[in-house]
Parts: C-alpha cells; sequence; structure tokens
C-alpha cells in the first residue's frame, strides 16, 4: 500500500492507484473532462492537474499513479489558473447554445465553467461551424460542441470494439467522425453518447425533451436479455424521455445494447393494450376487468369440472418477474390443479439443467463482470454481439486490455471473430465433438490438471473411456475444424489462468443444449477451471427473466427452487405453506402441450407474455394447436399473433410500469421499480394472476410483490436471504443466498459441490438426421436489435432492421448468381418464406440464417418441432 | 584505375548532380575513357554542390565542387587525359584549399564513410569496415557486454531527447517477453534537418549493423525501420541495403553461423511530424492513428504490439558499430562531462558554407559558425543560431562561447534536438522567426492535448497580430503565460517543446518584441505591415518607375521630380524598394 497526503489529508491507497482515484478516496474532487473509470486514462483535457510539494510543473492526476509520501496540491492558484486558460482556450470555439443544448444542467464543461467562474475570455476566435448531424438514427451529433476529450472514441474502440468513430484531422482542425463522414452505421449502442462530457453526442429520441433535473429517473432491470443491465429510466409527465446507463451501478456499469437505451418506444406505443378484450362473433370487443375475468374464470372452472386440471395448460414468458412467475405456477398448480406449465417454449432451459446435473446448481458458475478478466474465453455457440452485446463487451474488455485469446466455436463466422485467437468454424450441430476433442486433446498432452479431478470430480475413467472415439483425425473429420488449431486451443484452454466458456441459449433443442453444457462442464471439470475466480461456465439466457423462470418452478417437473414434484414429502411442504394440493403427475412441456392441444386434449390454454406463434418452431402447427383450444386466454402488451386467436385477452403492463425482481444470468436477483403507470386498464402480470386467484377463490392477504418474495424466500432456499430491503443495493444479490446474513455467492463451487463432487457426464456426438434433398442448413436466432415480439413495436428499432432477410454467404451468392437484397423462397418441411438475400461474411459457406422474430416471415415457419438440424432450399423469385 | 565519384545524395540531387552524372556517363562513353563512374553519399559541403571525386592515375583524389555539366568537358579534357587538375575548381585535394578548414575541427564517426564510400555496393561498405563491429559483437561478446560497452560509451540518443542509449537496451534486455523489436527512427520531421537522411543515403549499412547489434543486445528478432516517405532515396538505398546484408548473411537466420536471427522491415510513414514521437510513431506502424500516448508503459516494456521494443534514432545506430570496434572509451574520451561522442549538425541559414558538419561535443557555437562555416555571408552580423528546430529555441550571438552539450543547450532554454541549426543575421526578425516555428508545431500538434491544441493556435494569433502592428502591451504576458501553460501541460514532447522558440526568443529579444508593440516597427525591417517606405527627395531623380511598379497606385510625383509615397495608400509591398536604381526609397 501506498501513503500519501492529497491537500493535507492521508490516504493509503493500493500501489498503481492514480493520484485521481486516490483524491477521491479522500473526499477531494479533481475536476475530468476526458476521464471516466470505463475508460484508460488517456490524458488528453489537463483541466485535472495537480502539483506535487517540491517539484516544478503541473501533472495531470488522471494517469500519474501515486507513490509513497507524495504531497500533492490540488487547488493552488497556479493550478487554478491553468484551469481558466484551459477553459477559456475551450470557450473561443464552442458555441455556448447552453439553452438549447440538452446537456444543459448536466455538461461538465457547464459546471467546471461555472464553478472557475470563468466569465470573460481574454482570447478571440470564430466559432466552430460544423454540420450538425441529422442523419444518423438514434444519435445526433453536434460536433461544435465537441471538446475532443476522446471518450467516444476510445469507448467505441475499447468497450465496444466497433471503431465507428475516430479523430479525423490533426491540430487545430482534429474532429471527431466516421470514415468519410458518413452517417454513423454501427451497433447504435450509443455508449459514445453515454460518455460524451458535453452536448455533441446526443439522444435523438432525448432531444429538446426536458431538462435533466425536471425529470424523475428510476433505476431498474432492462427487459430484453438476461445480461440484466441496470437501467436509469427517466420519465417526466408520464412518459419515458430516455433511458441511460449509470456507471457506478450493475454489472453493465453504464455500457447498454441498442434495445436497452434505445428499445424502450414500445411502452409507449399506439398498438398498447389498454383493456380487456372479449371475442364477440369472431371479433375482439372492449370489456372491463371484472366482466373478462368473471369469463375466465368461469370457462377455466368449467373446464376444471368437466375434464379435469390436466385438461389446462399453461405458457409464460420468462420475461415476467419472479414474483409473477412465482405466483402464475402456484396459481395454475395449486388453484387450477394442472402441472402441464411451461416457459419459452420449453427447449431453451436444458444447457442450465445439465449444469445441475453435473455440478450442482442450474446456472452460470461466475459472474459476468470476471469475464474480463480471463484470459482465455470460449464463445461456444454464442454470438454474443447479437444475443448479448453486453457480454460481447466484456469479451472485447478481455482480449483488450488483458490480451485474453477469444476461441469462437460457431458454424458462422459471427462478427465476434473480429476478436478471436481462434476462429473455429465447425459443421452445423457438431459443437460437442470439437469439445471432446478438445479434451481428448487434453488427456493426450498430460495437461488435465490431474489434482482437481482426483480431488472434486468423480467418473473420469467412464469420459476417458468415450473420449477414445474423439481422435484428432475423426474430430477433424467430424467438425470440419483443423486439428492444429483446436488442439492449440484446448492447450491455451488448459493453461490458461482462468479460462471462461460462454453459451448463449435459446433456438435449439433440448438435447443438443444439454449435450453442449455437459460437454463443457466436463471440459472446466477436466481442467480446473470451476470453483474460482475469472473461470467457469456462463449460460446466458435469452430473456430477462430465463434463470428466473427456472428458479421459480416454470417448468412441468420442478417445483420453485428445484423441488422434485415427483417427491411427495416436496410437493407436501409447498403444499402446507400455500393450503392448497398439488397434482401429482408430471405435467407437460410447451411442445408436449401444443401436441396434446392439436389432439384436443388441452381445452384450456393460459398464456402470459408468450408469443408461441412466433417464437415457437413449426408456426404452421402451432397455429393449428391453438386453434383447436377450446378456451385460449392471452395476457399480453399488445395484440400478438397469438393474441389474436385468443377467446380473451388481458392487457398487461410492462417492465417499467411493475415492481418484482429479475434474476439475470449470473444469479443476480436484481429490482425491477416501476416508473410509468401502465396505460389505460392495462395492469402488472402479478395483479392479474391475484385477481384470477382471488376469483377462483384463493385469496392473498398482502399483494404486493414484496410479499410476494417474503413467500419465496421462505419456501426457496436459494433465495433465502433475498428481501428488498437488501436489494436496494446497486449490484443486486447473487444466489445461492441462504440467510438474511449470507453475502450472496459471486462464484460457485469454491469449496464444493452440492453433491460433494463434480460430476463428469460423458457426452457422444451424434450427428443430425442426414436430410439430403434440401441443400442448405438454415441457423434462425436473435439479432442485436431484436429480442422476441416487443421491440418489433419500437419504431426506432424497426428503422434499423425492419423485416425479416436470409444471410448468405458471399461465396454462394457469387454461385446460384444471387445479388444484396434479391427475394428469395425458403422452402422446408413445415413450410415456406419469402425474403430479401443479406449477403454477407457473417455467414459460412452452405449455411443461411434467417432472424427469428418476424412472425409471417421469421425462421420459424421454416423450423421443426424437433429443433435439430433444419434443411432448406433456396429459390429465387 | 581512375574514377569519378559524383555526390548523388539528396542535396547533390537538387543541385543537378543528376545531370552531371549523366555527362560523365556521356562524355567517358563517347571518349572510350578506362573511367569507373561511381556514385556517393552527402559528403557535407552542401554549399558546394554537385562535388564529384576524382582519383586520378597517380592515386591522389580530388574533390571538384560546384560541378555543372557544362564543367564536366573541361575537367574531363583537362584532368582525366592531360592529368592536369583544375586546381581553381578544387575544394579538396592533395594541395591545401580555402576549403579545408571546413573539416579541420570536425570529426568523423557518424559520418565516416558518407561521401567516401559506394553506398550501392555492400562490399565498399565491408571494405571500409562495415559488419565487422556485427562480427566483434555476434562471436566475442555476450549480449550484457555489449550493452555494457554502449553504456560505457556515454552515448546518448540523438533523436532528441539525450537519454543514455545504454541504459535503454538495458531496460529493453531485461523486459521479460517472447518477441521484441528494435525500431529505427528514421522520421526526421524537423524542418531544415536532413543529418538522417543523409546518413541513410550515404551510408545505409552502418545503420543497419546498429540495428542488428541492438537486437543481439536485447534479444530481438525483428526491427523495422521508419522512414518518412518523403526520402524515396533513403529508403531505395535501405531496401537495396537490407537486400544485400540478407544475401551476405547478415540478415536472416543463423547470422554468422551463430543462432542469432534478425530481420529488418522498412515502414514508409506518412510525414507528419508528431509521428516521430516514439509512441505515435509506433501506433503508426501498427496502422493507427499516429498519435502519442501516456507513458509508462515506455515501449521498452509494452511498445510495438505491446511487446518490449527499444527505439533508437538513425544517428544513434550509426554511432553503435564504431563504439563496439573502437571501444568504448574511445568515444567517452570525446565530449564533455555532460555529453561524450559527436553530434552531427545541419547548418542552414546565412552562414557561407551551409551543409553537414560532425563535431566532437563541447565544441562552442562560435567555432562552428566561424571556423567550420566560415562566418557570414555578405559581411552580415551573426545574430543569434536556432537549435532544435521547432522544438529549440533561439541562442543569441552573445552567447557563442557556449560549449555544445545536452546541458548547456538545455540551459539556455533551447535543445540540442535532433541537430538543426539555424542560423540568423541582423535580417532575421526574431518575432517572425517565432511564428515561423510555432506555425509549424500548431499545424503539426496532433490535437489531443487541449493545451497544444488550441494554446499554440492562439500563442499563434498573437504572434501575428504583433508582427501585423496590432500588438497590445499585455500580450506578452498573455503569451508567457500561455507558453507555460503549454509546455507544462502538453502530453508529449511536441507540446511540451512548442513554446521554446516563443520563449527563448522573449527571453533574449524581448525588446524586439516590444519595439513591435509599442513603436509599431520591426527593425529588422522583415515583417512588411509594420515597415514605412518613404522617398528620399534628394536621392529622387523623378525617373517614375516607382510609381509605375506600385500595385495601389501610392505614388505621385511629376516627372524629373521627387516623387511622394501617399502612407494611407501604401499596401507595404516593397515593390517601390526593389524597383528604384538610386536607392532613393527608404524603408523603416
Ligand atoms: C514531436 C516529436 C517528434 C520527434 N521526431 C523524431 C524524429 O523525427 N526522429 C527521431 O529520431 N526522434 C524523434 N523524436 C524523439 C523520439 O520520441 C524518441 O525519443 C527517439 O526516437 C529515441 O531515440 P534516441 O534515444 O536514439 O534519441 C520526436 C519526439 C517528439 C516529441
Ligand atoms: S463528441 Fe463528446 S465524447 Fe466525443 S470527443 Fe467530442 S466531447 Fe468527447
Ligand atoms: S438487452 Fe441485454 S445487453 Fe441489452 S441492455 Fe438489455 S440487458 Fe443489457
Ligand atoms: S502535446 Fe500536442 S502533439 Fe503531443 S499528444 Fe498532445 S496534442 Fe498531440
Ligand atoms: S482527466 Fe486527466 S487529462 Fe483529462
Amino acid at each position: 500500500m501506498v501513503t500519501l497526503t492529497i491537500d493535507g489529508i492521508q490516504v493509503t491507497v493500493p500501489p498503481g492507484t492514480m493520484i485521481l482515484e486516490a483524491a477521491a478516496k479522500a473526499g477531494i474532487k479533481i475536476p475530468t473532462l476526458c476521464n471516466s473509470k470505463r475508460l484508460i486514462p488517456f490524458g488528453a483535457c489537463r483541466v485535472c492537474v495537480v502539483q506535487q510539494k517540491g517539484r516544478r510543473g503541473l501533472m495531470p492526476a488522471c494517469f500519474n499513479p501515486v507513490r509513497n509520501g507524495m504531497e500533492i496540491l490540488t487547488n493552488t492558484p497556479d493550478i487554478i489558473k491553468a484551469r481558466k486558460i484551459q477553459l477559456q482556450l475551450i470557450l473561443i470555439s464552442h458555441p455556448l447554445d447552453c439553452p438549447v443544448c440538452d446537456a444543459g444542467g448536466q455538461c461538465e464543461l457547464q459546471n467546471l465553467v461555472y464553478e472557475y467562474g470563468v466569465s470573460e475570455n481574454s482570447f478571440k476566435g470564430e466559432k466552430a461551424n460544423l454540420a450538425t448531424d441529422h442523419v444518423s438514427p438514434f444519435i445526433e451529433r453536434n460536433l461544435n460542441r465537441c471538446i475532443l476529450c476522446g471518450m467516444c472514441v476510445r469507448i467505441c474502440d475499447e468497450v465496444v470494439g466497433a471503431n465507428e468513430i475516430s479523430f479525423l484531422n490533426r491540430g487545430f482542425k482534429m474532429k471527431i467522425g466516421t470514415d468519410f463522414d458518413r452517417p454513423m452505421n454501427c451497433e447504435f449502442c450509443g455508449q459514445c453518447v453515454s460518455v460524451c462530457p458535453v452536448g455533441a453526442l446526443n439522444d435523438r429520441m432525448f432531444l429538446h425533451k426536458a431538462r435533466p433535473w425536471d425529470m424523475k429517473e428510476t433505476q431498474t432491470i432492462c427487459g430484453y436479455c438476461g445480461v440484466g443491465c441496470t437501467l436509469t429510466v427517466g420519465t417526466k409527465n408520464g412518459r419515458i424521455l430516455r433511458v441511460r446507463g449509470d456507471e457506478s451501478r450493475g454489472v453493465n456499469q453504464g455500457t447498454l445494447c441498442v434495445k436497452g437505451r434505445f428499445g424502450w418506444e414500445y411502452v409507449h406505443s399506439p398498438e398498447r393494450l389498454t383493456s380487456p378484450l372479449i371475442k364477440k362473433d369472431g371479433s375482439f370487443v372492449k370489456a372491463t376487468w371484472e366482466e373478462a375475468i368473471g369469463l375466465v374464470v368461469k370457462r377455466l372452472k368449467e373446464i376444471k369440472s368437466e375434464k379435469g386440471g390436466s385438461a389446462i395448460a399453461g405458457l409464460c414468458s420468462p420475461r415476467l418477474t419472479n414474483e409473477e412467475l412465482y405466483s402464475y405456477q402456484k396459481l395454475m398448480r395449486g388453484v387450477l390443479g394442472t402441472n402441464h406449465i411451461d416457459h419459452a417454449g420449453g427447449y431453451s432451459y436444458a444447457a442450465p439443467l445439465a449444469l445441475r446435473e453435473s455440478l450442482g446448481y442450474a446456472a452460470s458458475t461466475n459472474s459476468i463482470n470476471e469475464i474480463r478478466k480471463a484470459d482465455v474465453i470460449i464463445a461456444l455457440r454464442s454470438d454474443l454481439s447479437e444475443t448479448h452485446p453486453v457480454i460481447k463487451s466484456e469479451g472485447v474488455l478481455a482480449v483488450k486490455r488483458r490480451k485474453a485469446k477469444l476461441i469462437v466455436v460457431n458454424s458462422r463466422n459471427i462478427y465476434l471473430n473480429k476478436f478471436s485467437a481462434f476462429n473455429l468454424l465447425v459443421k452445423p450441430g457438431s459443437e460437442v465433438a470439437l469439445i471432446n476433442g478438445m479434451m481428448q486433446a487434453i488427456l493426450q498432452e498430460g495437461l488435465a490438471k490431474e489434482e482437481f479431478v482426483s480431488s472434486r470430480t468423480e467418473g473420469i475413467e467412464a469420459l476417458k473411456q468415450s473420449l477414445k472415439n474423439y481422435s484428432p483425425e475423426k474430430v477433424e473429420a467430424l467438425t470440419g475444424v483443423s486439428r492444429a488449431s483446436f488442439v492449440e486451443a484446448a492447450r491455451l484452454f488448459a493453461k490458461a489462468v482462468g479460462g471462461v466458456i460462454l453459451i448463449s441459449t435459446g433456438q435449439a433443442s433440448e438435447k443438443k443444449d444439454r449435450d453442449l453444457a455437459l460437454a463443457a462442464s466436463n471440459l472446466t471439470l477436466l481442467t480446473g477451471q470451476i470453483g474460482k475466480e475469472n473461470a467457469g461456465i456462463f449460460i446466458l439466457g435469452e430473456k430477462n427473466n430465463s434463470q428466473g423462470a427456472l428458479d421459480m418452478g416454470l417448468t412441468p417437473g420442478w417445483l420453485p427452487g428445484y423441488a422434485n414434484l415427483g417427491n411427495p414429502s416436496e410437493r407436501e411442504r409447498f403444499e402446507k405453506s400455500w393450503k392448497l394440493s398439488i397434482p401429482e403427475q408430471e405435467g407437460m412441456g410447451a411442445l408436449s402441450i401444443l401436441q396434446a392441444a392439436e389432439e384436443g386434449k388441452i381445452a384450456g390454454l393460459y398464456i402470459a407474455g408468450e408469443n408461441p406463434l412466433v417464437a415457437y418452431p413449426d408456426s404452421s402447427r402451432t397455429k393449428k394447436a391453438l386453434a383447436a383450444v377450446d378456451f385460449l386466454v392471452v395476457q399480453d402488451c399488445f395484440l400478438s399473433e397469438t393474441a389474436s386467436l385468443a377467446q380473451v385477452v388481458l392487457p398487461a403492463a410492462s417492465f417499467v410500469e411493475k415492481d418484482g425482481t429479475f434474476t439475470n444470468a449470473d444469479r443476480r436477483v436484481q429490482q425491477v421499480r416501476p416508473g410509468l403507470y401502465p396505460p389505460g386498464q392495462a395492469r402488472p402480470d402479478l395483479w392479474i394472476f391475484q385477481q384470477l386467484s382471488k376469483s377462483l377463490g384463493y385469496k392473498l392477504n398482502d399483494p404486493s410483490a414484496k410479499a410476494v418474495m417474503d413467500e419465496i424466500k421462505n419456501l426457496v432456499p436459494l433465495y433465502g436471504g433475498i428481501d428488498y430491503a437488501r436489494l436496494d443495493n446497486p449490484l443486486g444479490l447473487q444466489w445461492p443466498c441462504s440467510s438474511a446474513d449470507h453475502p450472496g455467492t459471486p462464484f460457485l463451487y469454491e469449496k464444493d459441490f452440492p453433491a460433494g463432487k463434480g460430476k463428469f457426464i460423458p457426452v457422444e456426438f451424434e450427428e443430425g438426421p442426414a436430410e439430403t434433398e434440401s441443400p442448405w442448413f438454415l441457423i434462425t436466432g436473435p439479432t442485436m436489435v431484436h429480442s422476441g415480439s416487443l421491440s418489433l413495436m419500437s419504431p426506432g428499432l424497426t428503422r434499423l432492421q425492419g423485416e425479416s432477410y436470409v444471410q448468405v454467404h458471399p461465396e454462394d451468392a457469387r454461385k446460384l448468381g444471387l445479388e444484396d437484397n434479391q427475394k428469395v423462397i425458403l422452402r422446408s418441411k413445415q413450410g415456406q418464406i419469402t425474403v430479401k438475400t443479406l449477403v454477407s461474411w457473417n455467414a459460412a459457406p452452405g449455411l443461411l440464417f434467417v432472424p427469428c422474430h418476424f412472425g409471417q416471415v421469421g425462421g420459424n415457419c421454416l423450423t421443426g418441432r424437433d429443433l435439430t438440424i433444419t434443411k432448406v432450399q433456396l429459390e429465387k423469385v | 584505375m581512375k574514377q569519378v565519384i559524383v555526390g548523388m545524395a539528396t542535396c547533390g540531387l537538387s543541385a543537378g548532380a543528376q545531370k552531371v552524372y549523366e555527362k560523365f556517363e556521356e562524355v567517358i562513353r563517347e571518349k572510350n575513357l578506362p573511367v569507373t563512374l561511381k556514385e556517393t553519399g552527402c559528403i557535407g559541403m552542401c554549399y558546394r554542390e554537385v562535388l564529384v571525386e576524382l582519383q586520378d592515375g597517380d592515386g591522389q583524389n580530388y574533390l571538384y565542387g560546384e560541378v555543372t555539366p557544362e564543367r564536366v568537358g573541361e575537367i574531363v579534357e583537362s584532368h582525366l587525359l592531360q592529368n592536369k587538375p583544375l586546381l581553381p575548381w578544387v575544394v579538396r585535394g592533395p594541395h591545401p584549399t580555402e576549403d579545408d578548414s571546413f573539416f579541420v575541427k570536425q570529426k568523423r564517426i557518424v559520418l565516416r564513410n558518407c561521401g567516401h564510400i559506394d553506398p550501392n555496393s555492400i562490399d565498399a561498405s565491408i571494405h571500409a569496415g562495415g559488419y565487422h563491429a556485427l562480427r566483434k559483437a555476434l562471436l566475442e561478446y555476450s549480449p550484457e557486454k555489449v550493452i555494457d560497452e554502449v553504456t560505457g560509451s556515454q552515448l546518448r540518443g540523438r533523436g532528441g531527447a539525450g537519454f543514455p542509449t545504454g541504459v535503454k537496451w538495458g531496460f529493453a534486455r531485461r523486459s521479460a517477453g517472447d518477441k521484441k523489436y528494435v525500431i529505427c527512427n528514421a522520421d526526421e520531421g524537423d524542418p531544415g534537418a536532413f543529418m538522417d537522411r543523409s546518413v541513410l543515403e550515404g551510408d545505409p549499412h552502418s545503420v543497419i549493423e546498429g540495428m542488428i547489434i541492438c537486437g543481439y543486445a536485447i534479444g530481438a528478432k525483428e526491427g523495422y525501420i521508419y522512414v518518412r516517405a518523403e526520402y524515396p532515396k533513403a529508403i531505395q538505398r535501405l531496401r537495396q541495403a537490407i537486400a544485400q546484408a540478407e544475401e551476405r548473411g547478415f540478415l536472416g537466420e543463423n547470422i554468422l553461423q551463430t543462432d542469432f536471427r534478425f530481420r529488418i522491415k522498412i515502414k514508409e510513414g506518412a510525414g507528419a511530424f508528431v509521428c516521430g514521437e516514439e509512441t505515435a510513431l509506433i501506433a503508426s506502424i501498427e496502422g493507427r492513428r499516429g498519435n502519442p500516448r501516456l507513458r509508462p508503459p515506455f515501449p521498452a516494456v509494452s511498445g510495438l504490439w505491446g511487446k518490449p521494443t527499444n527505439i533508437n534514432n538513425v544517428e544513434t545506430f550509426a554511432n553503435i558499430p564504431w563504439i563496439i570496434l573502437n571501444g568504448a572509451e574511445a568515444f567517452a574520451s570525446l565530449g564533455t562531462d555532460d555529453s561524450k561522442g559527436t553530434k552531427v549538425f545541419a547548418l542552414t541559414g546565412k552562414i557561407k558554407r551551409g551543409g553537414l558538419v560532425e563535431v566532437p561535443m563541447g565544441i562552442t557555437i562560435n567555432e562552428i559558425i566561424y571556423d567550420i562555416c566560415s562566418g557570414m555571408r555578405e559581411g552580415k552580423q551573426f545574430k543569434a543560431v536556432q537549435m532544435g528546430g521547432p522544438s529549440g529555441g533561439c541562442i543569441p550571438a552573445l552567447m557563442g562561447q557556449i560549449q555544445i552539450d545536452y546541458a548547456q543547450i538545455t540551459k539556455t532554454g533551447a535543445i540540442m534536438g535532433s541537430g538543426g541549426m539555424v542560423v540568423m543575421d541582423e535580417s532575421t526578425c526574431m518575432v517572425d522567426v517565432a511564428k515561423f516555428f510555432l506555425n509549424f508545431t500548431q499545424n503539426e500538434s496532433c490535437g489531443k492535448c487541449v493545451f497544444c491544441r488550441l494554446g499554440t493556435k492562439r500563442m499563434l494569433e498573437i504572434l501575428e497580430r504583433i508582427t501585423e502592428g496590432k500588438g497590445k502591451g499585455s500580450d506578452l504576458d498573455l503569451l508567457e503565460d500561455l507558453a507555460q501553460k503549454v509546455r507544462e501541460t502538453s502530453l508529449c514532447g511536441l507540446g511540451q517543446t512548442a513554446p521554446n522558440p516563443v520563449l527563448t526568443t522573449l527571453r533574449y529579444f524581448r525588446q524586439e518584441y516590444e519595439t513591435h508593440i509599442f513603436d509599431r516597427k520591426c527593425p529588422a525591417h522583415v515583417c512588411s505591415p509594420l515597415l514605412t517606405y518613404t522617398i528620399l527627395p534628394n536621392c529622387c531623380t523623378g525617373c517614375g518607375r516607382c510609381a509605375k511598379s506600385c500595385p495601389a497606385q501610392a505614388i505621385s510625383g511629376e516627372r524629373k521630380e521627387p516623387h511622394f509615397i501617399q502612407p494611407e495608400q501604401c499596401v507595404k509591398c516593397g515593390r517601390c524598394f526593389a524597383s528604384c536604381s538610386f536607392g532613393a526609397v527608404f524603408k523603416d
């Protein structure tokens, strides 16, 4: 530790700390204009200058590290003079249009000018006169206000990795811009806007909407993906005006993706449902809540008494809060008497459950912010820049700052390859063979962590046996990846100080996800990359509360907290507490429910927040199944494709209109706080579930979300110490958190595994069914701009990407004589769609990609329920 | 065998060496003479270009100066055919010449081969001792011993900052890393400097040899030479020399049958001055924008591609083989306590002999100007010398006695810099000089630091104001304030030194500034807006030429009567002054 005094105050800080941070610790604020804790010090603005006693001259505090015994002065007349001249110099060309500048009130320059009382200027010069960028989506650039701090350029490079903007020209003519000064064409994550200390880069949607101090800002959690970024939602007069990230909060530390920052417009969409609807003679009629609830209760009661609870089924979205999901399954199981409940198609959570089998917990093993400190990262079948952009940034930080090696295992040439040391382009679906091949190479070369394997795992012999089939030659043939590269990748991972595996889940088959997660688990156990910091496996759920849905028992076979439904004593524990009875037989999963519906076995289906018609595979069959249901209730923010088939539609609140908690991909329970009231008659899902429960005869004492969490806490040991008072912190709490004094668990398995040892569970690679007639492999999935159905209701996002497309590799395009943006028909056994081509190197030869969001023309019109490999035919129109 | 050797470095070429060479070729061919024609680099006597060395049958060398294609025939006829040297044109030879004094006080280490050997021939280089030092270092010395030698010689980096080279090599050697790099900084961005260019053009092998030795010493296997693209001749010579060295096994695998390997690549720089700053240079090689970055980490720890990197100037490297061959003591015996060895200077300005000189450290400014350069042209008075280019400062004639070494020069407020020396006489306006250099740095600032980007711009505007006669009494304080802050708060050497020309001229020639501001006069008669032109009635013959030359019709007068300049109309272009044959126009 290093001890120094700053303005007479003594502080002790770790070596390597910059004077700036040490001063902050001493409670002294040194002004800065080019420094952010998200960035590497750059030293451009020089307002942070300080003096050291006994030395001549001024030195910048932001990048001068502390030394023992230093005496630093931060406010001498010399320093103040330097800062004043500095500000005067900047102000010469600065337009000083503060009254119409959006940064007014939170502008660092304005604040400093105010603080230093710079009211006159001994210099004169022309005002900057550059054209304002009125064209780029989401981001307005008014470079006349730019002070060239370079923070936008640096964050785009250091954190985002996009390098969209850079410094142009030199000296006095220097400015910030894109190549050839074209409009911006990037990820539009808005990180640049978020760091701009002045009003040079602005959130276009926020332009001239409000003064910062006139807004109410609410800290909540993003409702899109499983990263669980903390959002600061600015509202005024019942409307969101701006969303930003706060660098001192959450796993994202200020970073957001385009959806999180700019994708909130759907909340105010005129298409929002504002009243319950009841279908009469084929068309919807507005109804009161009494009428709607009355009808739902009446019909479900009838079905229950006529056909039994098992004729009722429920599908619920992992977008809901933990409290809602919990209440939903309680309603379905306890009150309506059915275990036929599921979420997210039932196929997207096999990976975490597989980890539960081998390691003990059904979740990521470590914390998201540890990824940046890893030194080898495997992105396993994970197109992170599209699915989890903020995790991508963690990877970028690791690669750029720590020179970590990124190993990309994918069947497409995904964008992430820009940062990868190895691009292991596998044949579709052969990832497991590749991982097995890597493990075999590790064993062959004696790189396994023997001590870890012998003391902390079991089943190594079976694994070794099974891996014998995965010689480098064979794996090369199975995967199409050269042995030299995957063997080298295996060595790197085995020798890494911190090796991390990232798996994003979503559109894949249950079996494939399970195998992949087990293979990953075997690899980490074999190399000891688990049970320690900056290592482990991350299962990145597609939706904001994918983890919570699993934790809350929204599955046919598991009760909340992974209590086994088949175990009578477990069931009893819940029954006693709920004073309800739970049916014994295990329920059906989502795809089986649809199957049963198609066969006429499901009479009542209650869908909350899901849009199976778009999100589930084989859309045409899904449609048939839904049509076959007697009584379909859909609860949603919008009249989705699915909702339009319903008899009753219940208007739900969006995530900014309710409270509760989400659990993100690193087991972090975080509080969701309302910034708005729901529009019209729309209500939070929790309220709706409670009204239904009450009308069905089961009344709750305290309907608040907090009370529901208190109930969860008592029944789910993982959440035992989680209560709202404790959640009121910038980072939430990570389960397992068993008691009020448990600090939460940043990484799992440090000392032991819940079952004592980690289990090797060998997985064999099975080639998909050989389908030969259709030549093209099809991969479907999310894109960076969209997530599910909600994002499509945000005009800004649809302007970036408004229609479906098929991504074709340039070589294939050349062979087929296809141009960019040309209409083609894709045909599979399940159906066909007509879409435009997007010729891109990100595809791989022989492989097509179609996004899964766009209802009528989305990938799910082509996929099958078995969701293994889909092959399609392609024809020009 | 008789030889004709034409100095074909850039200085020679710009004086017409190509034509001279071709003329010799033609005459030799026509007359079918048994004479070999060769080229060589710059010997330093740029004031005498084109230089041609003639080795006649007696084995005597004659250096002809100011050779033109027209004179070629005569030289061939008289000297080659009739063996009669044309002594009036000989600037160096067996007989004493007036120009000998140019060499008396020089000591040639870096320039030992420049202008003597054929830079196109590796054999010529080897013959002159080239690659002998490499052999000695590789076969007889351990890397540590090489570093000890360099450290012992007390050689300081010649790129400007003067950091001890051996110490720097030691840092790079001690930095752990699987890969390390050696970079030769041949960006030479100072206007008026051409030392590095001359060395690269005249003796590329010495620089390459120095780099290989450095690679061996620090444990690097790859080197880069960063040359400015405006040096096509140097680049061509380097490429050729690298290829030759590879062919002879001085570069590549198993150099001299040891297991040491080393390769050199050339990177052409885009020419921005700031790219000569080491971190900007590294960024530029990596393909990024050439902006300086914060240090630490220093390149020795994290340089090119994040690997330990040693970066030195051309001249620094060219010293290395000499030090290895002659020993550290021999080098350290030259110079002062503070600075050892020699320094190459590029002399330009109002001296009689401009060119490239290499002098031992410790020589005085006066010795260079009066003894080597033979004093000022046109009998004018020596007023000041600008050392260190735009980052340096003006040293007044009064201080001509000071001995040149890093410490002494720094004390004056100038810097040693890379070796540019611009000598000024009484006809130079010091405010104008400061403006010239500041204009350069202001344009070349990368734009990162607020003070360097904006502060220099405002300083320049103040200087412009002063030279236009619009200066205010408070301007000098403002200028000093700004200069101080620019110096203290800029990140890299460019910004930190940019105010030097202003600060030194203010220090030594403050009165000149004040005359500009308070008297609205430019004592050197340079700042045209401050000049007044008047016609002296007693000299004027009334010829009327001035009136015709005036673009503003400011001159009136009857023929044969004294003319008169209307001051309000005068645009101070000076044409009347130039047009009058009777000296009747008076400039003040
Ligand atoms: C603005 C600026 C320009 C520079 N230009 C050059 C240059 O053209 N050539 C050079 O050798 N060093 C230049 N330097 C110095 C280098 O940064 C570096 O100190 C030098 O190459 C180190 O070599 P040395 O130790 O052999 O002197 C420059 C420095 C600054 C700040
Ligand atoms: S646009 Fe903003 S963030 Fe970017 S350099 Fe200018 S002031 Fe800094
Ligand atoms: S969608 Fe995911 S990555 Fe984007 S802001 Fe929301 S939580 Fe963060
Ligand atoms: S001092 Fe000038 S040239 Fe150097 S980094 Fe700063 S702005 Fe760029
Ligand atoms: S904050 Fe230190 S230089 Fe800008």
